[in-house]
């Protein structure tokens, strides 16, 4: 059946060789043959070369039919630090399928490309549009909360009952009692804008995002006074060294990874921290398989070897962080001017001059006369210990902060961060020196960090790691949560004053986590890691509220959630389901699919989704491209889906008819100071300056307009060719953004000496808050987990590929991917000692909860951790009992100080929901 | 004849599942294909899709005689693509979200667990396509001689004029990425269904575009080109640089699809220390990939050393990849 075409060459060599002889002769004979007649093998006769018309038609139908008869573009709006521009097509008035649009110009010839940007959730959005857990219509339950039993009603009854509900709260002033939130199921403007819209103007309660999540990074905020710090991922590739901790960027920053590994392939060192040996870990040059909640140990012996061995540079921790100021030996405070001179700032603060022998102010702070980090015609000391008068006349002793830093560290070697962390010193020499002498290093920290007890302080070292070394500007620095300004939104999303409360907080007390917390922690273990005990932490969460200015308004009697699955998310979930559950009154859930939360509302309102609206995502800032949704022409929304601006246009006209009908038109707020109108609320909704906005594509196109400093002017006709522009320099927030290099944080304080929006003015690594102190926190430090040592398992739960929290975590197609059902992972040695075997079902429980999975033998984990991956939803779960039933409410008393300088509630700082703190054990089920 | 080829870099690839989506999207969420994965990422060391395929005993043996092999099953072999209670989950009290049969078997069912000890351990990512062989098993199976590879490009793709279900092809098959399809049946005709594979995406090739899997892998870690065209990148990585290898060569199909083979970070000892040896065994490698592993990863690290000094490297920028449009020569 093989016609042998190689048969006839390799007759044609044999004869050469014969009359050439086999020497230098017949070498240079066969080169010159292999030029002209390369060797083709063919194994398939030309009658097997030719293919039916029909087939070939056949699948060349179908490719047409995937490209649609008319074309959109789209982003997915969800808790993703992506951000990707995806074609999008229409047949039949269906989305059929995406593609990446995979045209992003290169911004230098020195670095790669960010074609494609776009992950498996996003090029399976198509399929999930049309899902049968699709919401179609307005929904209201006739049964108990969670019975599933729902009556089909109209857009008119269910925006009047919920219009009735927000009156009746407006009228008797319970505007505390009224909650309007949008979760990070929508993170994009126009989409965000109309529940923050509306919230903002009833003076509704909403929580910090990031909070909430526990996505908060206060260790960065101490430091620097923000913590939307970070690089561009294109900043990736260029970094000699690049440390990549509690964060699995192959796995959740898809289409950013590739700078990591092509940077490898560039020479540059990637290491990799996590406990197990995760898929970044595996590309990594290093992994460092730490014991979970540790990191603060890791972190204070890397400084311990810094400082031991002088890797640091002096001349920038001197001129850019704290470090030189002056802490008074007898109480640990910092000198102020208020000891200096009667009647003194007490935000200002004093270096010793190098020059004059004596104490010298700094410039910069928060109370100095300039704005500036210069030191003039002084040189503050770094080191050393000082004697000199305060005000009084009083000789009092000082040391510098590096001093106190010093002293601290030295109790880190590590020999001795190896009894908790379990990593061999060698380890932690070879990399500290790796990365002081690195021409550019960054660390990547993720999210996983904050919800450990002391992520505070992980946090924190890692900006200190930096610092010490000089790793800022353009020789690298921390990436943790960069965002680019598009613009002011305020007067949408902010025409009268909202009630923002701390996520944190404001989860823990709607869902009355202190009982968890009592019941799962124990007081002596506390107490001899944190150095207090529960009671201890109960005080500080009241005096977080009462006395540090966090802000928590009340239960909830009404609440409005678009895009929110906190009954998924919040620790201790049937628990605090219930608790927060009993306080409500009226649940209204807006949503695209039935999720956790949607299934225990009385009312819910079917909302678009991506690909569906119209949209300009352009915030995470790890690609400088904003995507734009326009939805194909062609394209129909099913059932009685609207955008989330006409829905609350609607009940806002609905509220301003109840309104008047009962004669509650003009309430005072007395808080806030304003008037709540209901009478003009529909007319003020849709008012925004001069413009009348009547549809999310009207919303759309003024942001458009508001962004064009941020956009260089596009209007919709450039976003319409490719469905995505380039940023422009002011969409850099710490830095301008240039064109053709990647973006690093804080260019004005490093090149241009502008103050930091800390405290000090500077990077700031001492912290003399009275809490700090109490705790022994006001320097770097490392503290132990404090999970209970009851049950023998950490319990963590890594961010999964397969969905952005919980969009697409139900997807049939992702979980054919995986093992169908939800699943555990646990060492197999652990699991021989359980007696359990892969594909077991087991229950993991302790005294919070239990939840039933299935067991999934896993060699790369330690024997002391199980884990699942987060975002299952509670009904892919025996009884609904999730993945959070066995985590239990704890905060971190660090992130309980407040009206300190730049550590004050904003939404910069704030505390977590920390989700990583509980242990569990783990048992066979018999079936 | 021409031959397109393609080859996958084992470093780059993160083993997302975009290509997967991409072919699930563009071809076999339909028609009776919903079971197939035309393209799928498998962890290895592991039992890959489907189950133990390369314990079948197929393609060519050494003697040149063609091994026809036993056919794997729906569900024992695939897995079943689980369909979902979507509608009683809002429904119904209590209702649990789960598929129509308890999990058993699926096409990724190992990821990320590979072999070792922790903290030992290791793994890596092996997408697995069609090869387009040279020297097809599938193709010289068939009775019918249904199965064809096509003049301009070595696109090797069932002729569904010809096909009548007898399966040689995927018992042949060494890589068992021919599949039947059971909806493709006749039954006045007597044909109890059809087999279908991957394509290699040939309607986008003759508009310009590159496959699905290729074009929407977002670890930039496929190149495709043609072997006669010496610029491009498959070209210099098959047979310039040498550094992309077969998958089980000694399959004897001469595949069309190559990898760059992967290299792993370093192991620890008893103390805790880590040591200079490589996690991924050369010995498992040379298995899946030939006896020239060991050099080419010899030849990766030689050439990151160069780049990492600031000297020059010509392997390294076309697997760094600078312009995403250059890994496509199509």
């Amino acid at each position: 059946m093989f016609e042998r075409l190689m048969l006839k060459r390799r007759t044609f060599i044999k004869y050469a060789a014969v009359l050439l002889g086999g020497g230098a002769a017949f070498a240079y004979f066969r080169r010159f043959l292999d030029f002209l007649w390369p060797a083709e093998e063919v194994y398939v006769s030309k009658e097997l070369r030719e293919v039916s018309k029909e087939t070939l038609e056949l699948y060349r139908s179908e490719f047409l039919y995937t490209r649609g008869d008319s074309t959109g573009y789209s982003p997915h709006c969800v808790n993703c630090k992506g951000n990707c521009a995806w074609q999008t097509f229409e047949k039949g008035g269906q989305i059929v399928r995406e593609e990446q649009v995979s045209d992003y110009p290169q911004i230098s010839p020195e670095i790669p490309d960010a074609n494609p940007r776009g992950c498996n959730k996003g090029a399976l959005h198509s399929q999930s549009l049309y899902e049968k857990d699709r919401i179609l219509y307005p929904m209201k339950r006739v049964g108990a909360r969670g019975e599933g039993k729902w009556r089909r009603i109209t857009w008119d009854d269910a925006l009047s009952e919920i219009a009735e509900k927000i009156v009746e709260l407006e009228g008797k002033k319970e505007f505390d009692r009224l909650m309007v939130y949008a979760g990070t199921g929508i993170l994009s403007p126009v989409r965000r804008g109309a529940s923050l819209r509306l919230g903002s103007l009833l003076g509704a309660v909403r929580f910090n995002v990031a909070g909430a999540v526990g996505d908060m990074f206060p260790g960065a905020t101490i430091a620097y006074g923000i913590s939307t710090v970070g690089c561009s991922s294109e900043a990736w590739y260029e970094a000699d060294y690049l440390l990549v901790w509690g964060i699995n960027p192959t796995v959740s920053r898809i289409p950013d990874a590739h700078y990591i590994w092509e940077g490898k392939y560039r020479g540059a060192r990637v290491v990799s921290i996590s406990p197990d040996y995760n898929p970044t870990a595996r590309q990594s040059s290093q992994w460092i398989p730490i014991n979970p909640g540790t990191d603060s140990f890791f972190a204070m012996s890397m400084i311990n070897v810094i400082i031991k061995e002088r890797l640091y540079d002096a001349e920038f921790i001197r001129e850019q962080t704290d470090l030189p100021f002056l802490v008074k030996m007898s109480d640990g405070k910092l000198l102020r001017k208020s000891d200096m001179v009667k009647g003194g700032s007490d935000q200002v603060f004093y270096s010793f001059d190098e020059k004059s022998g004596r104490p010298a102010e700094v410039q910069g702070s928060m109370g100095s006369a300039e704005a500036t980090l210069r030191f003039g015609n002084t040189r503050p000391a770094l080191e050393g210990k000082f004697k000199i008068k305060n005000s009084e006349g009083k000789e009092v002793e000082v040391a510098t902060a590096f001093e106190m830093l010093k002293k601290e560290a030295e109790r880190f070697s590590p020999e001795e961060a190896q009894k908790y962390t379990g990593i061999h010193p060698s380890i932690i020499y070879n990399e500290a020196r790796r990365f002081a002498s690195a021409k550019k290093a960054i660390i990547l920290l993720g999210y996983r960090i904050h919800k450990y007890f002391w992520g505070v302080l992980s946090c924190w070292e890692a900006a200190l790691l930096l610092a010490l070394t000089g790793h800022a500007g353009r020789k690298g620095g921390l990436d943790i949560d960069n965002e680019w300004g598009l613009g002011d939104f305020g007067a949408v999303s902010s025409p009268k004053p909202a009630r923002f409360g701390s996520g944190s907080l404001g989860e823990w007390k709607d869902g009355e986590m202190w009982k968890s917390f009592i019941s799962h922690y124990d007081d002596m273990e506390l107490k001899k890691r944190a150095g207090i005990d529960k009671k201890g932490l109960l005080t500080l969460v009241d005096a977080a509220i009462k006395k540090e200015g966090f802000a928590y308004f009340n239960k909830p009697k009404a609440m409005l959630l678009f895009h929110d699955n906190k009954f998924e998310r919040n620790n201790a979930q049937k628990q605090t389901e219930k608790a927060l559950l009993n306080s409500l009154e009226l649940y209204a859930n807006v949503n695209y699919r039935w999720d956790s939360s949607a299934l225990l509302a009385d009312i819910v309102l079917p909302s678009i989704t991506n690909y569906e609206g119209w949209e300009l995502r352009g915030d995470p800032g790890y690609s400088r491209f904003a995507n734009v949704m326009m939805p194909p022409k062609g394209l129909k929304i099913p059932g009685e889906a609207k955008s989330e601006w006409e829905i609350c246009m609607l009940l806002s006209k609905k509220i301003q008819e109840t309104a008047i009908k009962k004669g509650i038109i003009k309430v005072e707020d007395k808080q806030f100071n304003v008037i709540r109108d209901l009478d003009t609320i529909y007319h003020d909704f849709i008012t925004i300056g001069d413009n009348k906005i009547m549809s999310e594509k009207e919303l759309f196109e003024w942001l458009l307009s508001a962004s064009s400093g941020s956009t260089g002017g596009a209007d919709l006709s450039a976003l319409s060719k490719k469905g995505f522009v380039k940023l422009d320099s002011p969409a850099g927030q710490t830095s301008p953004l240039y064109p053709d290099k990647p973006f690093y944080p804080f260019e004005p304080q490093v090149y241009l000496k502008q103050p930091y929006p800390t405290l000090s003015g500077r990077q700031q690594f001492y912290v003399d808050h009275e809490l700090y102190l109490k705790l022994g926190c006001a320097t770097a430090t490392a503290r132990e987990p404090v999970r209970p040592g009851k049950y023998p398992f950490a319990y963590y739960n890594p961010h999964t590929r397969y969905g952005i929290h919980t969009t697409w975590r139900t997807g049939k197609y992702h979980l054919r991917l995986q093992r169908g059902v939800p699943y555990i992972c646990i060492n197999p040695k652990a699991a021989k000692r359980k007696g359990i075997k892969d594909g077991d079902r087991v229950r993991v429980f302790n005294d919070v909860g239990e939840m039933h999975l299935m067991a999934k033998l896993h060699p790369g984990t330690p024997e002391n951790a199980i884990w699942t991956e987060h975002a299952w939803e509670n009904f892919q779960f025996k009884d609904r009992k999730g993945f959070n039933n066995v985590v239990a409410g704890i905060l971190a008393p660090l992130e309980l100080a407040g009206n300190y300088g730049h550590m004050s509630f904003n939404p910069f700082w704030d505390g977590n929901q920390l989700m990583s703190e509980s242990s569990v054990d783990i048992e066979k089920v018999k079936v | 004849m021409r031959q397109i080829a393609m080859v996958i870099d084992l470093n780059k690839c993160l083993g997302c599942q975009t290509c997967t989506a991409a072919c699930k999207t563009q071809w076999t969420n339909r028609n009776g294909r919903e079971y197939m994965y035309w393209n799928n990422v498998e962890t290895m060391p592991g039992k890959g899709y489907p189950k133990n395929w390369m314990d079948y005993n197929a393609g060519w043996g050494n003697d040149g005689q063609l091994k026809i092999g036993d056919l794997p099953q729906i569900p024992e072999g695939y897995g079943i693509p689980w369909e979902y209670n979507y509608e009683n989950v809002a429904e119904e009290k209590d209702a649990i979200l789960k598929p129509e049969k308890e999990p058993e078997w699926g096409a990724n069912w190992d990821e990320d667990v590979g072999e070792g000890e922790y903290p030992n351990s290791y793994y890596f990512y092996l997408p697995r396509l069609c090869n387009h062989c040279t020297k097809p098993a599938c193709l010289a199976a068939c009775p019918m001689k249904a199965i064809r590879k096509r003049e301009e490009d070595g696109i090797v793709l069932v002729d569904l004029q010809k096909c009548r279900g007898i399966r040689n092809c995927i018992r042949a098959c060494p890589y068992k990425k021919v599949y039947f399809n059971p909806k493709r049946a006749k039954a006045e005709e007597g044909i109890p269904g059809q087999t279908e594979k991957c394509i290699f995406c040939y309607p986008r090739i003759e508009k310009g575009l590159p496959p699905a899997c290729a074009k929407q892998c977002v670890g930039r870690a496929r190149h495709v080109g043609f072997f006669d065209d010496k610029g491009s990148h498959v070209y210099k990585l098959v047979k310039g640089w040498k550094v992309a290898l077969p998958l089980r060569p000694d399959f004897g199909t001469k595949p069309n699809v190559f990898y760059v083979p992967p290299l792993s970070p370093s192991k620890f000892n008893d103390k805790g220390e880590a040591v200079n040896e490589p996690r991924i065994p050369l010995e498992y490698l040379k298995k899946l990939f030939g006896s020239e592993v060991e050099n080419v990863l010899k030849i990766l690290q030689a050439e990151i050393e160069k780049k990492a000094k600031g000297d020059k490297s010509e392997l390294m920028d076309i697997l760094i990849a600078y312009k995403h449009s250059e890994m496509f020569k199509v």
